[in-house]
C-alpha cells in the first residue's frame, strides 16, 4: 500500500478538529496509544523476575502495529498490560489519552469495554449462535434489542457472515468462527484492538481474509490495532513493525510509506510541532523525486509551483544579482526550500542545484496552501523562517 | 447494563447445549431429591405410626400420670381421678382407656405365640374414632371377645372374625375387625372391653386390675373452651395427674420418638446425606460446565463483564438444575410412595408441605453448589488467554 491508495480510500483531510478532545489537549487525540517507561516483573520479592524493561511505544490513531519476537520476549505481557488485563507495575500506558496505570479495578473494567480483544482461539460460546455471541458484546452497551440486532447483523454482514448469522460455531468453518470473534471484538467500534495471533488457527486464505478485514475496518473506523503474530504472510498489512527481544523493544520500524514520510518529516525542525494528523496529511500528498548531482531543481525567476524537503543528499542555493551568481547557502537532508515563492506569490528568488544525488519530497502548491491554512503554527513557523532568510 | 434490557440467556443456553450432561445432571439431582423424599417419607410414616392411637382418641383433653412421658411407658393412675374430673364444670364425659402389650397371642396356624397389644375401654363409649369400630363394640360385651386390627403383622396368623385362639393363655375369640396399623413397638393390636382386659391380664384380681388406668379421655361440655377446662382440671386434680389437649398429647408422643430415640437422627442423617449427594452432583455438573467454557468466560471478562455477572450466570444455572432435578425426583417419589405404601402398609404421604420443603432444600442445595462454583469462574484470568 502506498500513499496514493490511502488517499483514494480516505479523501484528503487534514482536520484535527474531527476528533473531539478527551482531556483538553488536542494533540493526544491523534495518539492511539502511548507507552512510557513500561517495566514489568513476574513473581514477588526475591523471586521477582523482570520481563519488561523500560519500553516506549507511541502509536498513532488508526495505525496497524505488528509485534514480533521470539516467544517469551514479553509481547503478550505488553498486550495484557495495554488491555488492562494486568495491573501496571511501573511506567505509563495511555490508551486514547486515558492513563491506565493506577486505575481502580472498576475503572479498568470500564476501560476494557473500549478495547476489542481477539485471541488465538475464537473463544465463542458453542451454545450461542454467531449473532448471540456478538450480542454478548453489544449487551455491555446501553442498546435496545432492535439496535443490537441491527448492529450485530451489520457487523457480521461486513465480515461476510450475513448468511450465517444464526449458525452456531459448530456449523461454521475455522475462518468463519474467527470472523465471528472479530465481529464480537469490533461491534462496539473500539478505538483500540489487541489481537494475539489471530490467524494462527487459520489456513492461508482464511488468515489473509481475516487480516484484510481487520485492515479495512481499521481504515474505516480509525481503529488502532496492535497485533502479535509470527505469521510472516500478514506482515505486509502493518504500518509499523515492533520487534521485541528479552523484554526490550529492539526495533520500531515504520513500514508504511505515508508513515515513513511522516516519521521523516517529524524529524525536521519545521514540522516538529505539527499534529500527527496534519503530518500524515502532508505525508499523504508529497511525491518523492530523485535528482542526480548537478541538476537545478528550482531556477531563479521561475514561477513557484512546489515546496521541497531534502530526504537525502546535499544542494546549494545560488542567487544571481547585479554582482553575478554567488552561493548563499548549503542544504542537507531535512532542510527545505521553495517556500518563499509559494508564500509570497513572487517568482523564485534563488536557484537550488543538487551537489550530490538528491532525494527530495515535493509538495504541490495547492496542497502546500492547504496545510498552511490548516495549521496556524506551521504557517507562523514558515513565515518566521522566511523572514530570517531575507 | 440495565437489568430490564433483553439479555442473552447464557446460563440456559449453556445448560441445554449439552443434553447428555443435562440428562445426567437431572438424573443425579433427581436421585438426591428422591433420596430426601424417601427419608422424609419413612420418617413421617414412622412418626405418624407412633401416634396412631393418640390421633384416634375421641377426646378433647387427655389425662395421664405425670411420670408417663410416652405411650410406651407403663405408668397408670387411679380410676377415681375420672370421677374427680367429671365433677369439674365444663367436662361432659371422662372415660378410661387401658392397654397392655406384654401378653402373647397364639398364631392359630403355627401355634407360636407373640406379644400383641390389647387396648380396652367401655364398649358403650366411642373412645376411638377408627371408622366402623363403634358399631362392632357391642359384640365385646361378651367376655373373652376381641376386635382385631386387620393391619397387624402377618406373624399373628389369621385374625379374621370367628378366629378362636389364645390370648395370655386364655381362650379369645375375634368378633370383628378394624384398621389401625402398626408402629415401632407394636406389631399388632386387639381391642376388648375392660372386663375382658382384666380377666386376661390379671385373672382372679379383676377389680384391682381395673383400679388403675392409662389414659383419661375427657370430652368438653358445649360452650366451654379447652383452655379454661384444662386450667380448671389442673387445679382440681392432684399434682401427679397431667392434663393435656389431644394435640399436645400427640406432640408429646412424637417428640419422644423424635428426640429421645435415635430414630429421628437416623432419618435426619439420611436427609443430610441426600442433600450432600445433591450438592456434589450439582457441583460436578456446574464445575464441568464452567470449566469447559473457562476461556469463553475469560473472554467476557476481558470484554468488560464484571464479576457480578458471572455470579448471576452460575446461580441461574444452579437454579435451572434445581428445577431439572426436582421435577423428575418428585415424579419418581410419587410413584415410589405409592409402591411402598402398598408393600409396607406404612402411611407414606406426599403432602404439599413436604414437596415445597424438599423443593426449597433442592434450591438451597444447588445454590450452595453454585456458590462453590462461582470461585472457579471468577478465577478465569483473561490475561491467560494471550497464550
Amino acid at each position: 500500500m502506498n500513499a496514493s491508495t490511502v488517499a483514494t480510500q480516505e479523501p484528503p483531510r487534514l482536520a484535527t478538529q474531527e476528533f473531539p478532545s478527551i482531556d483538553g489537549v488536542p494533540r493526544t487525540d491523534e495518539i492511539g496509544l502511548k507507552v512510557t517507561g513500561l517495566n514489568h516483573w513476574f513473581g514477588h520479592g526475591e523471586l521477582a523476575k523482570q520481563v519488561l524493561f523500560d519500553n516506549q511505544l507511541e502509536v498513532t490513531r488508526g495505525e496497524i502495529v505488528i509485534m514480533t519476537g521470539p516467544s517469551g520476549s514479553g509481547k503478550t505481557t505488553i498486550l495484557t498490560l495495554l488491555g488492562g488485563l494486568r495491573t501496571i507495575q511501573a511506567g505509563s500506558v495511555r490508551v486514547m489519552g486515558q492513563e491506565m496505570s493506577g486505575l481502580a479495578p472498576a475503572s479498568l473494567v470500564a476501560m476494557r469495554r473500549k478495547i476489542g480483544f481477539i485471541f488465538q482461539a475464537h473463544n465463542l460460546f458453542p451454545s450461542l449462535s454467531a449473532f448471540q455471541n456478538v450480542r454478548m458484546a453489544l449487551e455491555l452497551e446501553d442498546l435496545s434489542a432492535e439496535e443490537m440486532r441491527q448492529r450485530g447483523e451489520e457487523m457480521l454482514t461486513l465480515l461476510g457472515l450475513g448468511h450465517r448469522v444464526h449458525y452456531k460455531p459448530a456449523a461454521l468453518s475455522g475462518g468463519q468462527r474467527q470472523r465471528v470473534a472479530i465481529a464480537r471484538a469490533l461491534v462496539n467500534r473500539p478505538p483500540l484492538v489487541l489481537a494475539d495471533e489471530p490467524t494462527a488457527a487459520l489456513d492461508k486464505q482464511s488468515g489473509r481474509d481475516v487480516v484484510e478485514l481487520l485492515k479495512k475496518l481499521s481504515r474505516e473506523q480509525k481503529t488502532t490495532i496492535l497485533m502479535v503474530t509470527h505469521d510472516n504472510r500478514i506482515l505486509d498489512i502493518a504500518d509499523r513493525i515492533v520487534n521485541m527481544v528479552d523484554g526490550h523493544i529492539i526495533s520500531d520500524v515504520v513500514v508504511h510509506s505515508t508513515l515513513v514520510v511522516a516519521e521523516f518529516l517529524r524529524g525536521c525542525p519545521l514540522f516538529r510541532d505539527l499534529t500527527p494528523g496534519t503530518l500524515a496529511g502532508v505525508a499523504d500528498k508529497v511525491s518523492i523525486e530523485k535528482q542526480p548531482a548537478g541538476t537545478s531543481i528550482v531556477r531563479q525567476g521561475d514561477p513557484g509551483d512546489k515546496f521541497y524537503v531534502i530526504r537525502s543528499g546535499t544542494a546549494e542555493v545560488t542567487v544571481t544579482d547585479a554582482a553575478g551568481p554567488h552561493v548563499v547557502a548549503q542544504l542537507k537532508d531535512r532542510d527545505f526550500f521553495g517556500e518563499a515563492a509559494l508564500l509570497t506569490g513572487e517568482p523564485r528568488n534563488a536557484t537550488v542545484t543538487a551537489t550530490s544525488d538528491l532525494q527530495i519530497y515535493a509538495l504541490g502548491k495547492e496542497d502546500f496552501q492547504a496545510v498552511i491554512n490548516t495549521s496556524a503554527t506551521f504557517n507562523e513557523q514558515l513565515r518566521k523562517v522566511l523572514f530570517q532568510r531575507q | 447494563m440495565k437489568l430490564l434490557r433483553p439479555r442473552t440467556p447464557l446460563a440456559w443456553r449453556n445448560l441445554v447445549h449439552n443434553p447428555r450432561r443435562l440428562l445426567l445432571a437431572s438424573g443425579g439431582i433427581g436421585f438426591a431429591v428422591m433420596l430426601i423424599f424417601m427419608q422424609l417419607g419413612f420418617e413421617g410414616a414412622l412418626f405418624d405410626s407412633t401416634v396412631l392411637v393418640p390421633r384416634h382418641l375421641n377426646a378433647d383433653l387427655v389425662m395421664i400420670d405425670r411420670a408417663k412421658f410416652s405411650m410406651t411407658v407403663n405408668n397408670r393412675f387411679s380410676r377415681r381421678m375420672l370421677s374427680l374430673a367429671q365433677s369439674c364444670a365444663g367436662v361432659a364425659e371422662a372415660h378410661a382407656l387401658i392397654y397392655d402389650d406384654r401378653f402373647l397371642w397364639q398364631n392359630v396356624t403355627t401355634g407360636l405365640s407373640l406379644p400383641i397389644r390389647l387396648i380396652a375401654y367401655d364398649p358403650l363409649v366411642e373412645a376411638l374414632t377408627i371408622p366402623g369400630i363403634f358399631a362392632q363394640q357391642s359384640k365385646l360385651l361378651l367376655p373373652g371377645t376381641v376386635l382385631a386390627d386387620r393391619r397387624s403383622k402377618s406373624e399373628y396368623g389369621p385374625l379374621t372374625t370367628g378366629t378362636i385362639s389364645e390370648y395370655a393363655n386364655q381362650r379369645a375369640e375375634i368378633v370383628g375387625n378394624y384398621s389401625l396399623g402398626t408402629d415401632f413397638t407394636n406389631d399388632g393390636d386387639l381391642i376388648s372391653s375392660e372386663l375382658t382386659f382384666a380377666r386376661f391380664t390379671q385373672p382372679g384380681r379383676e377389680t384391682q386390675a381395673l383400679e388403675s388406668i392409662d389414659l383419661g379421655l375427657v370430652r368438653l361440655a358445649p360452650g366451654y373452651t379447652a383452655a379454661e377446662v384444662l386450667d380448671r382440671l389442673k387445679r382440681q386434680l392432684p399434682e401427679d395427674i397431667r392434663v393435656l389437649t389431644k394435640d399436645d398429647f400427640v406432640t408429646l408422643e412424637q417428640d419422644f420418638w423424635r428426640h429421645s430415640t435415635p430414630i429421628g437422627y437416623i432419618f435426619s442423617f439420611g436427609v443430610v446425606l441426600g442433600v450432600f449427594v445433591g450438592i456434589i452432583i450439582c457441583y460436578q455438573v456446574l464445575f464441568a460446565d464452567i470449566s469447559d467454557h473457562l476461556p469463553e468466560f475469560a473472554t467476557l471478562k476481558a470484554m468488560g463483564y464484571r464479576g457480578r455477572y458471572f455470579t448471576f450466570v452460575v446461580l441461574e444455572e444452579a437454579l435451572w438444575l434445581a428445577m431439572f432435578g426436582f421435577l423428575p425426583g418428585l415424579a419418581a417419589s410419587v410413584l415410589l410412595y405409592a409402591l411402598l405404601a402398598e408393600i409396607t402398609s406404612l402411611a407414606l404421604e406426599l403432602s404439599w408441605e413436604r414437596a415445597a420443603g424438599v423443593f426449597v432444600l433442592t434450591v438451597a442445595m444447588c445454590v450452595v453448589s453454585g456458590i462453590m462454583t462461582v470461585r472457579k469462574v471468577l478465577s478465569a484470568d483473561p490475561a491467560e488467554l494471550f497464550a
